[in-house]
């Protein structure tokens, strides 16, 4: 067998060893992919993406299902691959709130994601504990999303969330 | 005994051989060519100094020899092959290890549903329900009741996509009995494999309960297996 020929069977007998390898190993060649098939061996979803926004190490996945609101997250692996990350089913919407929301920390990195049920809503703002604060007044659709980063010694959690409409009335609030 | 000019001629045209895995091969075929020749010569009445001499001349040029040769064994090629070599190996240690150990894992593993002593067995009945949850298929098997008031739930989960992989199974759902009691506590472990067999465990399960009832009912996936339980005198073990 001539050399060429011997490449092209290892490139065959590689295509499907590496779809072998992709399948055991949880990789997955997109981000989407990966997080389609998080939900999917989790039972949930699927949901439908409205925003994908990078963090260090990985992404968010911002969607809704049904009357559930997530945050998925997929990880970078391996340099080319992305894998399962974590939260990945969403909390069920109480549309009485005209503000309905979700927090939680992976490490150093913090998200807090929500819907707004009440339409006069035009901007939502958290504070933390040490007083700054983080502003939304563009959104996904109807969803929102903010994530920040801390370090260990900073124990930096947001304090409260407010809702105001066009005239900056507030028209929700909530605090920890 | 040593062959100056033959060893020359072959250096010289390995020098040009930049693939060095194929060097050994291109070597031994020349020094056979050459040899071939020196039998010639020697036949002829050379002695072997002379016949040496004559084989090499007869090869060529070694720099161009070399040259050509480098041309057929491109070593382009050459290392594609013998990395993909390297590759299809580790990849199949790697799919060896990933496939293999946990298809074998359940066999060694045995049954969970024997690990139970008879003499701790009120009645056990055997089962054949299947449900699924998207790509997962739950097999519940056995329900064994314990003297102890224990009620073990055997169950086997796998996926249907043959090598797919993602979280593991959680809950099988929330158990019930026809006495209207809801089991939130208790206890339960999983196995590895492909195949993983799993017990969920209930302690203080009444044994006068006529049915086990498990409702699963989360994000928008449902489905209810009731399982008649055979208490009584007739189905005692022991």
């Amino acid at each position: 067998m001539s050399r060429t020929k011997k490449v092209v069977r290892n490139i065959f007998i590689l295509s499907a060893l590496f779809f072998l390898f992709l399948n055991r190993s949880g990789l997955y060649l997109t981000p989407l992919s990966a997080h389609e098939h998080s939900e999917r061996s989790i039972h949930y979803g699927p949901s439908k993406v409205v925003h994908i926004e990078d963090f260090d190490g990985g992404k968010y996945i911002l969607g809704k299902y049904d009357k559930w609101v997530s945050c998925n997250t997929v990880d970078r692996e391996l340099f080319f691959f992305w894998g399962f990350g974590n939260q990945v089913t969403g909390f069920e919407n109480d549309k009485t709130k005209a503000v309905d929301y979700t927090w939680s920390a992976s490490r150093e990195n913090y998200k807090l994601y929500g819907i707004i049920n009440d339409e006069r809503v035009k901007e939502i703002q958290i504070t933390f504990n040490n007083g700054q604060s983080l502003t939304q007044k563009e959104f996904y659709e109807d969803l929102f999303l903010f994530t920040w980063q801390a370090k260990e010694h900073e124990l930096l959690s947001f304090e409260s969330i407010r809702a105001y409409d066009s005239g900056n009335n507030m028209i929700f609030e909530e605090r920890r | 005994m040593p062959s100056p000019k033959k060893d020359e001629f072959l250096q010289g045209v390995i020098t040009h051989i930049k693939f060095p895995f194929d060097r050994e091969d291109i070597r031994a075929e020349l020094e056979s060519h050459i040899s071939e020749k020196m039998d010639y010569y020697i036949e002829q009445g050379h002695d072997i100094e002379n016949a040496e001499q004559l084989a090499v001349n007869d090869m060529g040029d070694a720099e161009e020899i070399g040259v050509e040769l480098n041309k057929q064994h491109n070593p382009f090629l050459g290392w594609i092959w013998k990395i993909t070599n390297v590759m299809v190996v580790l990849l199949v240690i790697w799919n060896v290890y990933t496939i293999g150990v946990p298809l074998l894992y359940p066999m060694f593993k045995g049954n969970p549903v024997n690990d139970i002593p008879k003499s701790d067995i009120v009645y056990r009945i055997d089962i054949d329900e299947k449900v699924k949850l998207d790509d997962t298929v739950i097999h519940f098997t056995n329900v064994i009741y314990e003297k102890d008031g224990d009620l073990n739930i055997f169950y086997e989960h796998y996926d249907t996509r043959l090598w797919g992989m993602g979280w593991s199974l959680g809950s099988i759902g929330e158990v019930t009995d026809n006495l209207g009691n809801k089991y939130f506590a208790g206890s339960g472990y999983g196995g590895g494999g492909i195949i993983s067999r799993s017990c969920r465990i209930i302690e203080n399960f009444p044994k006068e309960a006529e049915k086990l009832i498990i409702s699963y009912d989360s994000y928008n996936r449902k489905y209810t297996v009731e399982i008649p339980l055979q208490a009584g005198d007739d189905n005692e073990q022991n």
